[in-house]
């Protein structure tokens, strides 16, 4: 998904951590860890193109279910000292990964097992519905939760 | 194993008896979408509150996984690895609503689950039915706690 989107979707999961204490009740935060797992396209620059599905190959394993573990395992640390940073830091960044493989192309199991890649993005129209619907939800949650 | 395989046998046959005859007017891969969309409701239906809707919308998610496996098999789109991730994508984003609403221990075991989820595959191990369970834990916390 875009980075608009991920920015929006971060704004609906703080919604849900408004009664939470500082930090974990800052939208600037859960637009941060939102956003935190499209740092890996960084590694792609060069390759990088601004078309439909051209950063479909600039994704390391953080972005797949492996990365969902380690992100997992991060906000379990987190939740140690600070349950609700470390909630918001899962909610955040499980959910930026969920949106990503419902919306392009993956390979859910890299570096875990040899499966075949999925693209769930195939159709351009189901992708814009799925942008803007998710983006809509999430801010009209930002805006009245 | 053998009571797992034993009943997701029997859950495939029931299902093709059912609705196996008829013709669906759209892909697997579409009902599997809405499987894992209808596992973010449940998550942002949980997070917020509402457990009743957070158990519609999870076992709307299990009729709807029951439901792509029928269509697969009708229209011979053999793509389990979409299902198999599409699953997984959907257990993941249940972790955080169940962190923020329950005691650690309750979460703590969900995300151990759901880690070991991601690598049971690899072994040619059954997942955890992580969905059901989440299901049921929504039955006890409306009807038995």
């Amino acid at each position: 998904m875009t980075t608009f989107t991920h920015a929006a979707v971060g704004l609906g999961v703080a919604s849900f951590f408004r009664d939470a204490g500082p930090p974990a009740s800052s939208p600037w935060l859960a637009v941060g860890f939102s956003l935190l797992p499209d740092l890996d396209h960084l590694l792609f620059l060069k390759s990088m193109r601004l078309k439909v599905g051209g950063m479909k190959h600039a994704r390391t394993f953080m972005h797949e279910l492996l990365g969902t573990v380690v992100y997992l395992l991060i906000g379990v640390g987190i939740y140690v000292v600070d349950k609700d940073l470390g909630t918001l830091f899962g909610a955040c960044l499980l959910t930026h990964l969920f949106c990503d493989f419902i919306n392009g192309y993956s390979t859910p199991y890299k570096s875990i097992r040899d499966l075949p890649s999925v693209d769930m993005g195939k159709r351009l129209r189901t992708r814009i519905i799925q942008e803007i619907a998710l983006g809509g939800v999430s801010i009209w949650l930002f805006m009245t939760a | 194993m053998a009571i797992h395989d034993g009943l997701t046998r029997v859950r495939k046959g029931v299902a093709d008896r059912l609705m196996g005859q008829r013709r669906f007017p759209f892909s697997a891969t579409e009902v599997t979408r809405l499987s894992a969309w209808s596992c973010l409701g449940a998550a942002g239906a949980y997070a917020s509150g509402h457990v009743t809707w957070a158990l519609g919308a999870v076992l709307a998610a299990l009729a709807l996984d029951t439901l792509d496996g029928v269509v697969a098999r009708q229209n011979r789109e053999e793509a389990p690895e979409v299902d198999w991730a599409a699953d997984r994508f959907g257990e993941a984003v249940l972790v955080a609503p169940i962190a923020l609403r329950e005691a650690w221990p309750v979460a703590a075991c969900y995300a151990f689950a759901y880690a070991a989820n991601v690598f049971l595959p690899r072994f040619r191990i059954p997942v955890l039915p992580l969905r059901h369970a989440f299901a049921a834990f929504c039955i006890y916390v409306l009807w038995l706690r």
